[in-house]
């Protein structure tokens, strides 16, 4: 070997090195920017049925986690990448309502949150328009394998990003919905889960809304049927869902305003109704 | 003496290994666990570097022989020594990796069944038939090898034996090889109607838990008959036809066992990627055909068989250059500058199909189960897909800068080099687009001042829309830069009439590609939304996407004609620019429309994006070979007088390759997560969990230095064996008819005289 090949062959083994050197720091330095710690998939694992804290919390940082990666397949309003399922935010003017809302009126007989409920427990037996079957796995089941708990916190979630205050009144709601999927679950336990203090309803009660109406003060800026001094007037004859969509997302601008993010999906659903109901003679305006 | 210096060094550093590990050989071992360590190692980076390493060099054992046989063919047929002592070369280096191949099989082997008994046992359930009849095919394997390796010198006689029967054969032959290939291809490589018959199921109901015994399709039944009379017929003819034939028809059986020893290894891990035949505690009952065709198993097949090639070419060309480096005779250079062309070209040939076999094995997946897809492509493992994109980009840019800076050799080519820049800034762009992830990661500050997450633009190029059109991009202009290659040094083209039977072949491939095409647009115009759950309204999106589809016949044909009327440069232009300007253009951006509005037709947009690039590819090649047979030639090829630059290129190439080869060994794996068994057994060892980035870098370089190490000592091995004072053929003897070749821009033999 000459001088010259051998050279050459230290530098062929030293552009190698440099090469396969720059990979494992391309390695670390993307683990660096990514944040990506050693991917434990018991991380969000809790150690049985009702020791996971429930929680919009808990539910967040599932949705968002990437081991179940629900963020890969939908966004939430303009958050997120996902377009592979239905967006659960509100996206003008495709997508004008949050999911709580499009769920209360998905399909006929169930609330809301017995929607969604099935969507992640049976998400092929209704499949939103424009959207393939199949393609959204069973969350409880292999591969996610979300445990009833923690399919809960999610669904606190989504109510939450909808404007619907993830309350213990919804939590029951939710745990008595999960009932018919708990199959894994002894029956005694499933018989201990406490029936929510109100039958979850799929229409508003009015005259529920009416007392919402005066106890929540919304009467102190608004009144029905009209306009008032100093606020709008509320009371649409159209559609009870946007009245529903209306007060969920009611500014709180105004000092001492009530916040409505804090309301019960129930209490918004009879709000809802009872507005709708005091406008039906006649159309007072756009509140 | 200074061969021995090595094996010294290696003896020892072996010797001072054994000393370090002295006291951990003498700890305890578990026994009955389900899982196990050794040597207070961690059992899943043995594993995975055990495993790796074996699969590294089964990849050049594999790959290799389907392009010696190739060029053996090619040699044989325009009678150029060199094709045939480059065929013999390869596989020298071939018969002494086999060996270190099957050692790391046995290595593997034995770690799996020690460290992992209660996986193991699973697979054993399912599929101990096929550990039989790959021990048996493997054998049959190594002994063809012998026989193709020692038989070379002894059958080179081309004179027929009997004249009379090969002619007879030679037809049905060929007819039959051609069935074959069509054959093994629907059969192993495809999950069409007749595989997803032999499933009995959709896929995606496998992965929603479905019968677990389902019988292989009748023609999966006939096909090993079909085998035997094939080889019979070929082996006959090549008899007949002599002693040459008779030994490449040992270099197709040789193939042939490769092929069916990586299905079956393939079958074991794509039994563990998508299993079926699995009840609800995890016990298999099934049966081992079910086992076996898995949703995942012939998508992988295919990509690993073109990964193989991509491989072996580009491990040869980086020996090559090597060897170039190392050389101190003239004519060594030539030839080992001539031998790195050949493994560049292979590697970029099987380099350029690849991406299309990833997207097919991707859709496979997403298809199977969204939840690995999404893991994949977009959940955990997609910083993983960034670093794979950094190594695919470099790729690209070594082999074309390969390309560039080998015109150095090629007189005439200095019209062409104003090109590359325009090539160059368009392979950076497309790379950008291509690294560019989705979820760029950000400060809160940075994310404040935003207003959101993600980049206002930038989030777009991460995007799939953005990638197809970056990769379409990539291709194109790789398989430009290699157009430019091939007529470097030619001149004024020949008539089209004159260019014999390569116009027939111009417009066989035309009918081909145009009615592949065709019917591609009209499956699209006639889609039905409802089948995508899309609303009625987005059906003149399909219309519209099928129409610009259907226009790149009508370019194609418009080529063809231009070539008819010796203008086929010109209809080349055409073809690969409004190629370029609708798949990657018009498709790219009205991708991001589909996305938005008809998500479910992206997949039909995406395959239709393919089929335009390589459609045109095809069809641009055909004309090539046509409209320069004849062409004048206006310099010389001086093979071996070129610079160390392309050739530093080319080792670079050959460690990027591994770097990417384990990078993706990782992910083939890492997508299960905490499965051994994807949703049907799960991972409960101490470690069922993902290794960081870092980690995954770190041991894939090792992975990657331990490989480079053995292999270059394989070769050093193979030297010995070797001739060293064996004569090399004269080159320069390239005739004529060579450059119609898709290789004859690599023949220029002579370092001095001879013209391509």
């Amino acid at each position: 070997m000459t001088r010259a090949s051998g050279r050459h062959v230290g530098g062929v083994v030293t552009a190698a090195l440099c090469l396969i050197g720059s990979f494992a720091l391309l390695g670390s330095y993307f683990n660096q920017l990514s944040g990506a710690a050693s991917y434990d998939v018991t991380r969000w694992r809790g150690s049985g049925h009702g020791e996971a804290k429930v929680s919009a919390f808990v539910g967040q940082g599932i949705f968002l986690a990437p081991r179940f990666a629900c963020a890969a397949c939908h966004k939430i309003g303009q958050e997120g990448v996902g377009i592979r399922g239905p967006n659960l935010g509100v996206m003008l003017p495709s997508v004008a309502e949050p999911i709580a809302m499009r769920a209360a009126k998905a399909q006929r007989g169930k609330t809301a949150v017995q929607h969604i409920v099935q969507a992640l427990y049976e998400p092929d037996a209704y499949v939103a328009a424009g959207f393939d079957a199949r393609i959204m796995p069973a969350v409880n089941k292999p591969p996610l394998m979300l445990t009833h708990d923690e399919i809960r916190s999610v669904i606190l979630f989504l109510f939450q990003r909808s404007g619907v205050a993830p309350t213990a009144a919804l939590t029951e709601e939710i745990l008595h919905a999960q009932r018919a999927y708990m199959t894994d679950v002894p029956t005694a336990v499933i018989a201990a889960v406490p029936r929510p203090a109100h039958e979850p309803r799929v229409r508003g009660d009015a005259r529920a809304g009416a007392e919402h109406f005066a106890t929540l003060h919304c009467d102190s800026c608004h009144r029905t049927g009209g306009p008032a001094a100093g606020a709008s007037a509320l009371g649409h004859a159209g559609d009870g869902d946007q009245l529903f969509l209306a007060i969920a997302d009611h500014p709180s601008v105004d000092a001492g305003a009530v916040a409505t993010r804090d309301f019960t999906v129930e209490q918004l659903r009879d709000l809802a109704a009872f507005l709708q109901s005091a406008a039906k003679p006649k159309d007072a305006g756009a509140p | 003496m200074k061969r021995a210096l090595p094996a010294t060094l290696v003896l020892a550093l072996g010797a001072l290994a054994l000393w370090l590990a002295a006291p951990a050989l003498a700890q305890p071992m578990a026994t009955g666990a389900p899982y196990r360590s050794v040597w207070g190692l961690d059992s899943r980076q043995v594993v995975w570097v055990v495993a790796q390493l074996h699969i590294l060099f089964g990849a050049f054992v594999l790959g290799v022989p389907i392009f010696a046989v190739t060029l053996e063919a090619v040699g044989m047929n325009n009678g150029d020594p060199r094709y045939d002592r480059l065929a013999h070369e390869c596989t020298r280096l071939l018969s002494a990796a086999f060996a270190t191949t099957a050692a790391f099989g046995g290595l593997l082997a034995f770690v799996l069944f020690g460290l992992y008994p209660g996986v193991m046992r699973h697979i054993e359930n399912g599929m101990h038939p096929t550990f039989y009849i790959y021990g048996l095919v493997s054998l049959v394997e190594v002994f063809t090898l012998y026989f193709y390796y020692y038989s070379w010198k002894r059958l080179a006689s081309r004179e027929p034996r009997w004249p009379r029967v090969a002619r007879l054969l030679r037809y049905p032959a060929r007819l039959m090889g051609a069935l074959f290939v069509a054959a093994v291809f629907y059969l192993f490589l495809w999950n069409g109607d007749v595989a997803i018959q032999s499933m009995g199921v959709d896929p995606r109901d496998i992965a929603a838990g479905a019968p677990a015994v389902r019988p292989a399709h009748a023609l999966y039944h006939q096909f090993p008959f079909f085998a035997a009379a094939f080889l019979m017929l070929w082996g006959t003819y090549a008899y007949a036809a002599g002693k040459k034939n008779f030994h490449v028809f040992f270099g197709v059986l040789l193939n042939t066992c490769g092929i069916v020893v990586m299905v079956i290894a393939n079958s074991w891990g794509t039994f563990m990627m998508s299993p079926t035949g699995f009840d609800a505690a995890g016990v298999f009952v099934g049966d081992t055909w079910g086992a076996v065709s898995t949703p995942l198993w012939r998508p992988l097949n295919l990509h690993r068989l073109m990964g193989n090639v991509a491989f072996g070419g580009f491990i040869v060309g980086g020996y090559a250059a090597v060897r170039f480096l190392a050389a101190e005779r003239k004519e060594d250079r030539a030839y080992y500058d001539w031998m790195g062309y050949v493994g560049n070209f292979i590697g970029i040939s099987g380099l350029l199909l690849i991406p299309f076999a990833g997207y097919y094995l991707g859709r496979e997946i997403y298809s199977y189960s969204p939840v690995m897809g999404n893991d994949a492509m977009g959940g955990f493992l997609s910083w993983n897909f960034v670093m794979q994109a950094v190594l695919i980009g470099f790729l690209f840019i070594c082999v074309n800068f390969y390309l560039w800076s080998g015109m150095e050799r090629i007189e005439g080519a200095e019209r062409y080099r104003p090109f590359v820049k325009y090539i160059l800034a368009a392979l950076a762009l497309s790379f950008l687009v291509w690294v560019i992830p989705h979820n760029l990661p950000v400060r809160p500050e940075e994310a404040a001042a935003m207003g959101t997450q993600y980049h206002p633009v930038l989030k777009y190029l991460g995007l799939m829309p953005a990638k197809n059109a970056a990769v379409n991009f990539i291709l194109l202009s790789t398989y430009w830069s290699f157009m430019l290659y091939r007529r470097a040094n030619k001149g004024e083209l020949a008539r089209f009439r004159d260019a014999g039977g390569m116009r027939h072949v111009v417009i066989v491939v035309f009918l081909g590609t145009g009615a592949l095409v065709a019917l591609w647009a009209a499956r699209v115009f006639g889609l039905d939304p409802a089948r995508l759950a899309l609303a009625a309204s987005v059906r003149p999106i399909f219309h519209f996407h099928a129409f610009m589809i259907v226009s790149q016949v009508g370019v194609q044909l418009a080529a063809v004609v231009l070539a008819w009327r010796d203008r086929g440069k010109l209809g080349q232009a055409l073809l690969l620019g409004y190629t370029a300007f609708v798949a990657v253009g018009v498709f790219g951006a009205s991708g991001f429309y589909v996305l938005q509005t008809a998500n479910p037709f992206l997949r039909h947009l995406a395959v239709s994006q393919v089929l335009l690039v390589l459609t045109a590819m095809i069809l641009t090649t055909a004309i090539d070979l046509a409209i320069f047979r004849g062409a004048a030639v206006i310099g010389r090829i001086r093979w071996g007088e070129v610079g160390a630059r392309p050739q530093y290129a080319l080792v670079l190439l050959a460690v990027c390759v591994v770097l990417t080869m384990g990078l993706m060994g990782y992910i083939h794996s890492g997508v299960r997560q905490d499965w051994h068994f994807y949703m049907s057994v799960r991972d409960v060892s101490p470690k069922a969990q993902n290794p960081n980035l870092a980690e995954v870098g770190y041991v894939v370089a090792f992975i990657t230095v331990v490989y480079l190490s053995l292999l270059s000592f394989v070769f050093w091995l193979g030297t010995f064996l070797a001739d060293d004072n064996a004569a090399l053929p004269a080159p320069g003897a390239a005739p004529e008819s060579q450059s119609a070749s898709a290789l004859s821009a690599a023949p220029a033999a002579n370092a001095e005289e001879a013209a391509p």
